[in-house]
């Protein structure tokens, strides 16, 4: 889950979904936008270590990443 | 500081007064990154959690330096044990991260005030260092999601200035990278 912050670019972070995930231009904005307009997104799913790692990965982007279970 | 990008070779003209802006933010941010206070860290997530659950994520005012809290953000607000395990695993990795690429910046600025980003792994960390520099001078003035101009203290005016102009080298870079 990526948390809104008033930092982070939009367009800094549309480029780091592109980057980390290999999202093509249009996912990666409609998830900048999610997170955004709604404060928050789920930016990718999987198990446990797999998400720890893009967590990782997106706090060395400085993004603000958390990890949740599905419920 | 101008950004240009032509025949795909992305380029950094800075000038010397910009160099040496930079240079000492990599200074003051570098200095953040040395503070030794992973312990502190965790005794301030684990309060966090008994205040109340998500706290640590909306974040609030505690001890520990708010710079040093938003660059390592917690992975697991509502869970201390599986918080403290992520942060043993991850946590000098992060921050040995952010000191290579401020040392590898330095290096490009050593070579003079015109930064050549020929590749994705020399624009990747340019656009990380900038906003790592952001977001540590942004924590520290208190941006918010609308700022009031009017609302600056004088005396902040410069650091402002400074803010700003990392969010406008920042923006051209990243505009030039998604052409």
């Amino acid at each position: 889950v990526v948390w809104n912050d008033p930092i982070n670019l939009m367009s800094y972070v549309t480029r780091v979904f592109m980057d980390v995930f290999g999202y093509a231009r249009p996912k990666a904005e409609k998830l900048m936008l999610d997170v955004h307009q709604r404060g928050r997104a789920v930016v990718s799913s999987g198990t446990r270590e797999r998400m720890e790692l893009d967590v990782h990965i997106l706090h060395g982007y400085g993004l603000w990443a958390t990890l949740e279970q599905p419920s | 500081v101008k950004v240009s990008g032509k025949h795909g070779r992305l380029r950094l003209r800075l000038e010397p007064v910009e160099v040496q802006l930079l240079e000492s933010l990599f200074d003051q941010l570098e200095a953040v990154l040395a503070e030794d206070d992973a312990e502190r860290l965790a005794e301030d997530f684990r309060a966090d959690l008994e205040a109340s659950p998500g706290a640590a994520a909306a974040g609030r005012d505690t001890a520990v330096d708010p710079v040093r809290r938003r660059l390592s953000p917690p992975a697991f607000p509502d869970d201390a044990g599986a918080e403290a395990e992520f942060r043993r695993l991850t946590g000098t990795a992060l921050r040995e991260l952010r000191d290579e690429r401020i040392a590898a910046c330095r290096a490009d600025l050593a070579r003079g005030g015109e930064v050549e980003l020929r590749d994705d792994g020399s624009s990747r960390r340019w656009i990380q260092v900038l906003n790592d520099l952001r977001l540590a001078l942004g924590t520290r003035l208190g941006v918010t999601e609308d700022i009031d101009e009017a609302d600056i203290a004088e005396q902040d005016a410069p650091q402002w200035a400074v803010y700003y102009w990392l969010t406008a080298t920042q923006d051209a870079v990243v505009a030039e990278l998604l052409r």
